[in-house]
């Protein structure tokens, strides 16, 4: 009885399960969305320092990471975020957007000039339509693909593995950075509506992007697909040639694809967005 | 190019000279901001402590 009292009248030290009446603060849905951002940067910047890695500026890059870390840190532990968010829109987007193009485009340099036109005339090309038919063909053999995959458990199969294939393929899962301004001209073959020209970019209209992922939903056969952005790209051709190209990204089942327009392949890549 | 190759870096540079400059601008940059970010708290703390200051006084 006492007790309840002095826990009344503030006198017995305070619980821990203290529940606090009155309006709850609607500021805080914007910081926990500014914190996800800012973390989000952070991880750019530190993917954009590996990729520098091997280079005379790696220290540089590791060094702008660091320091914005040491911002965001402050910043977020004096409860300032919204300047946070502020600093960021001023400086470290236009740095990574820079940086990153600067590397794309070195990364570019080093194709041969084959390569370059290639580069030029990919994103123009015109996509033909297949047959509803042939889709469905080749999404079960890749279905069936992944059924023969199976892990070697056996000290006598991983033997036998290295005798006939000494070198086993590593499948990576390469990392894209989004172009968030540039569109990519696509091209829909309706037989009744007639061939539609049309452009998806990170910037078009819900109902652009709508259109997009009907689409690529009928030509592969696939549902429950959204669109993430176009990504400048290095794909490997059937012909052997290693064409880069601006392509869309889109997001399925839980993964993200680039995805090949001219023959509709799609290709496992991640990229440093957490929230896709 | 012989005055790429440095001690241990490798001699592949893909920076230009004048990006390099911009890295060193930005890196300097965020030092400023830094330094600006923590210099208002301090104002803000001389704020508090003038307040005060004149509460006591009164």
């Amino acid at each position: 009885m006492m007790k309840f009292m002095r826990s009344l009248f503030g006198g017995g030290g305070s619980s821990n399960t203290r529940r606090v009446v009155g309006r709850s603060v609607p500021v805080d849905v914007k910081n926990v969305e500014y914190l996800a951002e800012s973390t989000a940067r952070l991880t750019t910047l530190y993917t954009l320092y590996k990729r520098y890695k091997g280079t005379p500026h790696e220290e540089k890059l590791k060094s702008a990471h660091d320091k914005t870390k040491a911002i965001h840190e402050y910043l977020v532990s004096r409860d300032r975020v919204h300047e946070l968010e502020l600093f960021h829109l001023q400086n470290t987007d236009h740095f990574i957007s820079t940086f990153t193009v600067i590397l794309d485009v070195h990364q570019q340099h080093n194709m041969t000039p084959l390569q370059i036109a290639r580069v030029e005339t990919a994103p123009e090309q015109v996509y033909k339509s297949t047959s509803v038919t042939e889709k469905i063909k080749k999404l079960e053999k890749s279905v069936n693909g992944v059924e023969m995959v199976r892990p070697i458990n056996s000290q006598t199969a991983y033997f036998q593995k290295q005798e006939f294939n000494p070198e086993i393929a590593r499948l990576t899962v390469p990392e894209i950075s989004i172009n968030t301004f540039a569109k990519i001209p696509y091209n829909r073959g309706n037989a009744a509506e007639g061939a539609s020209a049309a452009e998806i970019g990170f910037t078009s209209t819900p109902l652009e992007k709508e259109a997009f992922l009907s689409f690529v939903a009928t030509q592969l056969g696939i549902k429950n697909l959204s669109y993430a952005g176009n990504a400048l790209v290095s794909i490997p051709n059937s012909n052997g040639s290693n064409p880069t190209g601006l392509v869309p990204i889109i997001h399925w089942e839980g993964f993200l694809y680039a995805l090949n327009l001219n023959d509709f392949r799609l290709f496992p890549v991640k990229s440093f967005r957490k929230n896709f | 190019m012989p005055e790429d190759k440095r001690k241990h870096t490798p001699d592949k540079s893909i920076l230009t000279k004048e990006q390099d400059a911009l890295l060193d601008m930005y890196l300097k940059n965020l030092d400023d901001i830094f330094e600006g970010i923590k210099a208002t708290e301090k104002v803000q703390v001389e704020i508090e402590t003038l307040h005060l200051k004149r509460i006591l006084s009164k």
